[in-house]
């Protein structure tokens, strides 16, 4: 039981170790991209789903993990900004991780302990699409390019970079800088619909690296 | 808002969370995202 806590855990933290990791802080930085018709598509996204009156958001539900043996657990997530907190209830013990910056922890077993902050710097809440459309805007130095239109599964979305700039790096980039690089790439595709219709919905949001794809189903209103 | 989340890792599906509810506005407290440890250390 142990062993799958701490698994959860790791799968949990490993994206943003990986996006730390990838964040030179040494050289100077690039100038980040501001790409209008990106930043319009993000507006439009937050407005659709009134991502702007969003103070807070609480969601109940059930944790499954890739581990058979462990049955699936509740789960409270808890956001207000770029602020997370997860409750989750094994059997024997009630564990608590909350990302919040440079003040993120989390209690197991009856524990305290707080996180480093190079593995939650860059974490955003997923969860909540309208809150990813625009808690990075306010950054700015936070990169933002539209790519394309591409088709996912039967709709045409839109697909939007946000990253980090990188920082002094040369190419070509080494493999596992590269490796690396590409965990540290955000694209969101918004749905086609959300873009044209006068009662915007968006449909899917879908966060996907190379190497790390997490998939955020229907939002909203059907 | 989305009721389902999957995490992949390396082509593997790692996570699956399912919500049953959702609320938005409820009236977070900060405290629920405050360092138990530096609200003892202010407090003391």
């Amino acid at each position: 039981m142990t062993r799958t806590k701490s698994t959860i855990l790791a799968i949990g933290c490993a994206l943003s170790v990986c996006i730390t990791l990838a964040t030179p802080s040494m050289a100077a930085a690039k100038a980040p991209i501001r790409d209008p018709q990106a930043l319009a598509l993000l507006a439009q996204c937050g407005t659709a789903m009134g991502g702007a009156s969003i103070q807070d958001m609480s969601a109940t539900g059930t944790l499954t993990t890739a581990d058979p043996k462990v049955s699936p657990l509740p789960i409270i997530t808890q956001s207000k900004g770029a602020a997370e907190r997860f409750d989750i209830f094994f059997p024997d013990d009630a564990q608590t991780y909350v990302l919040n910056g440079g003040d993120s922890w989390s209690v197991q077993q009856g524990k305290q302990t707080d996180l480093p902050y190079a593995l939650i710097a860059y974490r955003r809440p997923e969860h909540t699409p309208a809150l990813a459309c625009i808690l990075d805007i306010q950054n700015p130095n936070m990169s933002f390019a539209y790519i394309d239109q591409e088709k996912f599964q039967n709709g045409l979305v839109e697909h939007i970079r946000i990253s980090l700039p990188t920082v002094g790096m040369t190419t070509p980039i080494p493999s596992y800088r590269n490796w690396m690089f590409f965990w540290t790439l955000k694209h969101w595709w918004f749905s086609r619909q959300s873009a044209s219709s006068s009662t915007p919905r968006p449909t899917k949001i879908i966060q996907f690296g190379q190497h790390n794809t997490a998939t955020i189903g229907r939002s909203g209103r059907s | 808002m989305p009721f389902h989340i999957e995490n992949y890792l390396d082509g593997q599906k790692v996570r699956d969370v399912s919500f049953t509810s959702v609320q938005v506005n409820v009236g977070v407290p900060d405290a629920q995202f405050q360092n138990p440890n530096e609200q003892s250390k202010l407090g003391g």
